[in-house]
């Protein structure tokens, strides 16, 4: 049991990453489709993009919620850290998701329909951005002092975390029109693979830049995540990286039905593997590592019985949830329509 | 104006305000929720479309409330790490109850919640009739798992205080500790009782308008058999949860009721129906009393003695007006909806809530409809009395408030503050309005008739 036991903090980094890869996978699908909105010609083809994530956006942004009470169960130090040095993100990003939910449940209900689809664009705008600026702050690492951030509370801003945002957005909406293409039909159709063009050039030469931003800080000697450990594990995922984007482009090319969404899943999985290997095992960059963060042994075992069991037994069913509503959207089944 | 200034207490109003914003949605949610799985069980078993319909025209509802109950519950648990990372870096149990209701509550009910809404022509009925009974055990275990966390911070046990961390020690006495069974009892009951006054409360407002009349007698009657046996089951568990409280927090107990004297031996305590606490000078300025009342109420004896706060040192007194009204106002609604569940019982005896004659009931009818707010109110009298009655711990004798909030710049919490007043201020609006144009549209014809079997895909 001992010898297992070590290995509990590495149970919880790889649960975590996996949670962050599905929240990604699901909820940035959403969100890209809210930005996506923000472009669209007509109420009525506003009203089919809400209506299609309609039935599945509370099970993708419950995904945000797991992830952050696996965090605060399984490393309850990094959870109080990060979020109070997040404190301003964090705080836009739940404003931005505020609006969008909302905005999803009142559209069809609402006499003033475009100002709700507006906030829907404008709120998954906002979230997307703040939660880019998140995970940007966070690698770019947080003085910590007896447990609690000791840094400044403008320090999540910086060039690197813009660059990441900047990205991060290229990134969701990559995976909201690709999702959408695969929704929808027509005109609305075509312009969704052509921003996924588009986004997915955006997404490699934000990734491009973020490399460079790195490579050129980490040779002044100042703090990057290539100054950790493995941190030059992250170039090692380059390649695989490069072969998903030209499948991704060929896809699109040949304005395939769900291959695009699935490559441009499997970019972000890239993505979160590499980083997920450049930071371990660091859980708060530069210096606290997930064996110091994490919670007494007991508090892990509880944990970890609890979500080995609960995690198969949720992708079941939101797999499920899925297939019942695969193809694509149509306004049938709103309740009182 | 120091308000303003002091990052704690603006963290302390930040964290009220989410949490009284975000419990007004959840409990209905909860509630409405097990309503709905009631009806469409009832159509399933007796195929009489009328039960179908009431499923199909809460869900509409419901959709709406779940929309902004779950925006604003997220502030609520990130807030643990935004404005109490100190408190979330030393208690540790608190992150994995959290954690567990995350696995096992919310996503069940996220997971389904989609199916329930929007499955009705994809699904098979019995199927999607389970999809119903997940949203609802999703909702109820995130009330126990809620209300595991909170009582363990009332009356926590099961762990050691080591290094400066609390320690869990025994998982089973931490999550059985000795205020969680009846707590989540009472808070469980209240979820029911809301929703079941809010049901009853809207269709008793369509009857007194000759609207459907007949349709929503139905529900109206559904929800009448439910406060018959919630309303006074409430009253029960609400005196046993108040004799834990004297038990458990003695100073919560005497704050509630305004008691500043230990009574005397072979003297009753009296029950203060309504006073004015002054807390500098340690007295009541004047008290309505009934004499014996808080002795025989908490010690079944009339002598019985009760701790007064004198007992207690003045810096681990809670601030007493926000402790004892919004209790009185708890308990007052709580005899109020007993009365009302029993007049309309009387009522039912007497054959007066048959479809035909139940618009001639006006006096009722508007008594149920008043009930809804009603409820709502004596939610959030009883959460407040419960979070300001443990002050000033944030876990009873273990962590204090004042030590567990995140070092934050006073100027940011007041903005994030603000904005959140702004944010819920607006949506809970729109949500009001909205609701209420749903409930001025009421059912259509569709939801009278059965579902489609589905297609076969």
């Amino acid at each position: 049991m001992d010898t297992l036991q070590t290995y509990l903090p590495d149970y919880f980094f790889l649960a975590l990453g996996l949670i962050l890869f599905l929240y990604m996978a699901t909820d940035g699908y959403n969100l890209g489709l809210g930005i996506f909105s923000l472009a669209s010609r007509s109420e009525e083809e506003r009203g089919l993009m809400i209506h299609s994530i309609a039935s599945t956006w509370h099970a993708s942004q419950t995904w945000l919620v797991i992830l952050g009470g696996l965090l605060f169960g399984a490393f309850p130090v990094v959870y109080g850290v990060a979020m109070s040095a997040l404190y301003i993100p964090v705080m836009l990003m739940l404003a931005g998701l505020a609006f969008r939910g909302t905005a999803i449940e009142f559209y069809h209900e609402a006499p003033n329909r475009a100002r709700w689809g507006i906030a829907f664009g404008l709120g998954s705008l906002a979230a997307t951005l703040a939660q880019g600026f998140t995970l940007g702050g966070l690698l770019s690492g947080m003085p910590i002092v007896e447990r609690q951030f000791a840094g400044g509370f403008g320090d999540w801003l910086n060039p690197f975390s813009a660059l990441v945002a900047a990205g991060g957005t290229a990134g969701f909406v990559l995976l909201g029109t690709t999702y959408l293409a695969a929704k929808s039909d027509g005109d609305l159709r075509r312009r969704a693979l052509k921003t996924a063009a588009l986004a997915a050039w955006a997404v490699l030469a934000g990734l491009a830049l973020i490399l460079l931003w790195m490579t050129l800080q980490h040779r002044e000697g100042r703090y990057s995540l290539l100054g950790l450990r493995q941190g030059h594990y992250i170039y090692l995922t380059l390649p695989i990286f490069l072969f998903e984007f030209a499948m991704l482009l060929r896809s699109l090319k040949k304005a395939e039905q769900d291959k695009p969404y699935q490559w441009s899943v499997l970019l972000f999985l890239t993505l979160v593997v590499g980083i997920a290997a450049a930071l371990y095992p660091m859980a708060v960059p530069p210096g606290l590592t997930i064996f110091d963060a994490a919670a007494p042994p007991r508090s892990l075992w509880f944990l970890f019985a609890v979500s080995a069991v609960l995690l198969p037994v949720m992708l079941a069913y939101n797999a499920w949830q899925y297939l019942v509503f695969r193809g694509k959207a149509g306004q049938e089944d709103r309740p009182g329509h | 104006m120091d308000a303003l200034f002091d990052s704690v207490l603006l963290s302390r109003l930040q964290f009220a305000a989410m949490a009284m914003v975000h419990i007004s949605f959840s409990v209905l949610t909860v509630g409405v929720a097990l309503f709905i799985a009631v009806m469409e069980g009832l159509w399933l078993k007796t195929k009489d479309p009328v039960y179908h319909g009431h499923a199909r025209f809460w869900s509409r509802l419901l959709l709406l409330n779940f929309g902004i109950g779950v925006v604003t519950g997220l502030p609520l648990e990130f807030a643990f790490g935004n404005n109490w990372a100190p408190f979330a870096a030393k208690s540790t149990f608190f992150g994995e109850i959290l954690g567990t209701e995350t696995l096992s509550a919310f996503m069940l009910e996220a997971g389904f919640l989609g199916v329930m809404i929007f499955g009705w022509n994809r699904v098979p009925p019995k199927l999607h009739f389970f999809s119903t009974c997940m949203v609802v055990l999703g909702s109820s275990l995130s009330v126990f798992w809620i209300m595991v966390a909170n009582s363990w911070m009332q009356s926590p046990a099961g762990v050691v205080v080591d290094g400066g961390r609390i320690i869990v020690t025994n998982f089973r006495e931490a999550i059985f500790n000795p205020d969680m069974a009846i707590s989540t009892a009472h808070m469980y009951l209240a979820c029911l009782q809301t929703s079941l006054l809010v049901v009853g409360g809207i269709s008793a407002w369509y009857v007194l308008k000759g609207r459907h009349a007949a349709f929503f007698a139905r529900s109206f009657q559904v929800a009448l058999v439910a406060a018959l046996v919630i309303a006074p089951l409430q009253v029960w568990v609400g005196d046993e949860n108040g004799r834990e409280v004297a038990r458990l927090q003695p100073t919560k107990l005497a704050a509630m009721e305004a008691h500043w004297e230990t009574n005397p031996a072979g003297q009753g305590a009296a029950w203060i129906i309504a006073a004015w606490p002054d807390e500098a000078n340690r007295r009541n300025h004047w008290a309505v009393e009934v004499p014996y009342v808080l002795s025989l109420l908490l010690t079944r004896s009339p002598t019985g003695e009760v701790k007064g706060l004198k007992d207690f040192p003045q810096d681990l007194h809670p601030p007493i007006l926000l402790t004892f009204y919004p209790f009185r106002v708890m308990v007052f609604a709580g005899f109020a909806f007993l009365g009302l569940a029993l007049w309309t019982g009387w009522r039912w005896k007497k054959g007066a809530l048959a479809a035909e004659r139940l618009p001639g009931e006006k006096w009722l009818l508007y008594a149920w409809v008043a009930a809804g707010p009603l409820a709502w109110a004596a939610v959030e009298g009883g959460w407040i009395t419960r979070e300001v009655g443990r002050q000033p711990w944030l876990v009873y004798g273990l962590v204090r408030t004042s030590e567990a909030a995140t070092a934050l710049p006073a100027g940011t919490v007041a903005a994030s503050l603000a904005g959140y007043f702004v944010i819920a201020g607006l949506l809970t609006a729109a949500f009001v309005a909205l609701a209420g144009r749903v409930l001025a549209q009421g059912p259509d014809d569709s939801m009278l008739n059965p579902p489609q079997a589905p297609s076969a895909r």
